[in-house]
């Protein structure tokens, strides 16, 4: 039987190991992440309200939008690495033979993408506040608070993709991912405008957007950084990630029993 | 003995000879390629319904949704003639995603099972890229066609689409299809599987988003003329400059034959690139 100073050092270790890898990939990471910042900082900085798109969406769109896209990018790619794993390698058959709880590995699969994903994303997200200038708007919210709710998207994300990666099967991750899962979720989502703007045009349809964990994620992102009256209160965005992030963790139990548990 | 018009030209028997054995060869070739195209065709039908789900339906119904109806209320204050500028480009990524389904299967052929060394043995591997080139655009183009039409009907409200030209449309999305075919076929020569992420990141996503998916070429030259200039480099600009005169109309896009010209001849080039890389990545002398 481990002790908890076990269990520690092999997370500890395991996590070494992954940060080892991510110092190699980073370089690449980083100038992925610059071309994304670049191109979102001209095109709904610059040209988007050259056609006529309101100069005040700027900021909630890069937030919810590109933040968000980026993430879930990130997070297509870690699970991608995982689906190939559990078709092909088999690695995770060498994590399981660990002197680790099973619920100590999954939580170092998480924990390893919200660390990578933190590291990558987090100067980006300042870079284009620089970038964006005075296009960005006031910053009315607290920087506590908008790491908090960081912190929760972290974590929704990172257990929505687990998840899937133990959901679906290889060859149905890489053909339908996006088009059933990514983007149906970005498009019934606040990504591209923001929630009040769509009740304002839908207003009995946008209800069926409380159903959406990723309307909370991103008017919370929005309403901790930006403040205002323009964003879905953070009174209700807290509790709806806190639910999403619930229900993620029971879908990855069903799909890790269904992935792995061969009785 | 050869009859043209009212001449007759004799020929010695051996040139006669090699003239038919010539034919044989050439109905022959003809008959392999045929049957790679059969093949490369039923391959892709076992995914038929998955590719018809997600391309031709999830994406235009999700992209009417979002870009076609919310958008142009909610960015353009409802101006229909804009948002059918802006939806117009948004074909592009259902486009650019099912050619690099088609086309890629190369790439990981090349790394893994070689089925390729088989089929260079058959047929000139010059006229094996030429067909799965063909193949892929084909198919992309029967999987897009819903995408307008789809639009047509559930956005008409909402966007200007009064002036479609449906033939011109089609010819742009086809040589836009051959042309992304060609383009990812070199890709596919050219990379190797663990750049494929790169690649989109890198490559595809800024030709994508820079080439008009949301920004038409005018906003852009408004905006920074070198930048346009620039971008007359960017194939999709092409492909969605096309389609934006196919739907809009109007003298601030470019002209259609433009369009059409630099597709074409952005397939021969890429073609031909991509004979001349996979001639390095095969041939090992």
């Amino acid at each position: 039987m481990n002790t908890l100073i076990d269990n520690i050092t092999i997370f500890r270790a395991l996590l070494a190991r992954d940060m080892k890898v991510l110092k190699s990939r980073l370089s690449d990471l980083v100038i992925d992440g610059l071309i994304l910042v670049s191109i979102t900082v001209l095109i709904f900085g610059n040209l988007l309200p050259l056609l006529g798109m309101p100069i005040t969406l700027i900021a909630p769109l890069f937030l919810g939008n590109s933040l968000s896209f980026f993430l879930a990018s990130l997070g297509y790619n870690c699970a991608m690495r995982m689906v190939y794993d559990l078709k092909f390698n088999r690695f995770i058959d060498y994590f399981l033979t660990l002197p680790l709880p099973k619920s100590w590995l999954f939580t170092y699969y998480l924990t390893s993408f919200m660390i990578e994903s933190a590291i990558v994303t987090l100067p980006l997200v300042v870079l284009g506040i620089i970038a964006l200038g005075s296009n960005f708007g006031p910053i009315n919210g607290t920087i506590f608070m908008f790491m908090c709710v960081y912190f929760c998207a972290l974590l929704f994300w990172s257990l929505f993709f687990l998840g899937s990666s133990f959901m679906y099967s290889f060859q149905w991750f890489k053909s339908n991912m996006w088009a059933r899962r990514i983007m149906p979720l970005f498009i019934f989502g606040p990504a591209f405008f923001t929630f009040k703007t769509i009740r304002s045009v839908i207003p009995i349809f946008s209800k069926l957007y409380w159903l959406n964990p990723l309307t909370y994620v991103i008017e919370g992102l929005r309403a901790s950084l930006l403040g205002g009256p323009d964003y879905v209160s953070l009174t209700i965005c807290v509790p709806g990630i806190f639910v999403a992030i619930v229900l993620m963790c029971i879908r990855l139990r069903y799909g890790i029993y269904k992935q792995l548990d061969p009785v | 003995m050869v009859f043209t018009n009212n001449w007759i030209r004799y020929e010695p028997y051996s040139a006669q000879v090699s003239k038919g054995k010539h034919m044989k060869k050439l109905l022959q070739t003809i008959q392999v390629f045929l049957q790679f195209f059969y093949r490369d065709l039923y391959v892709h039908t076992q995914q038929l319904p998955a590719h018809l789900i997600n391309y031709s339906i999830i994406y235009p119904t999700l992209y009417i949704f979002a870009f076609a109806f919310l958008q142009t209320e909610i960015y353009f204050g409802g101006q229909t003639q804009v948002g059918a500028t802006v939806f117009s480009g948004t074909c592009l990524v259902p486009l650019l995603v099912m050619v690099f389904h088609i086309t890629f299967d190369l790439l990981f052929d090349l790394e893994k099972n070689r089925h390729i060394d088989f089929q260079i043995t058959v047929l000139d591997p010059r006229l094996i890229l030429i067909e799965q080139i063909l193949f892929a655009s084909f198919f992309t183009f029967l999987i897009m066609i819903p995408f307008f039409p789809l639009a047509r009907i559930f956005a008409s409200s909402y966007i200007d689409l009064s002036n479609i030209s449906w033939s011109s449309l089609f010819i742009i999305l086809y040589l836009g299809s051959l042309c992304a075919a060609a383009y990812h076929k070199l890709a596919a020569v050219l990379l190797t599987v663990q750049k494929i992420s790169m690649f989109w990141t890198r490559v595809n996503h800024i030709l994508l988003v820079l080439g008009g998916f949301w920004i038409p070429l005018h906003i852009v030259r408004q905006f920074s003329p070198t930048l346009g200039f620039l971008l007359r480099f960017n194939p999709v600009v092409y492909l969605t400059e096309g389609l934006r005169q196919s739907v809009v109309g109007g003298s601030q896009f470019l002209p259609l034959w433009q369009c059409a010209t630099a597709l074409f001849i952005l397939s021969i080039i890429f073609t031909l690139l991509c004979f001349y890389f996979f001639k390095r990545r095969v041939d090992h002398i």
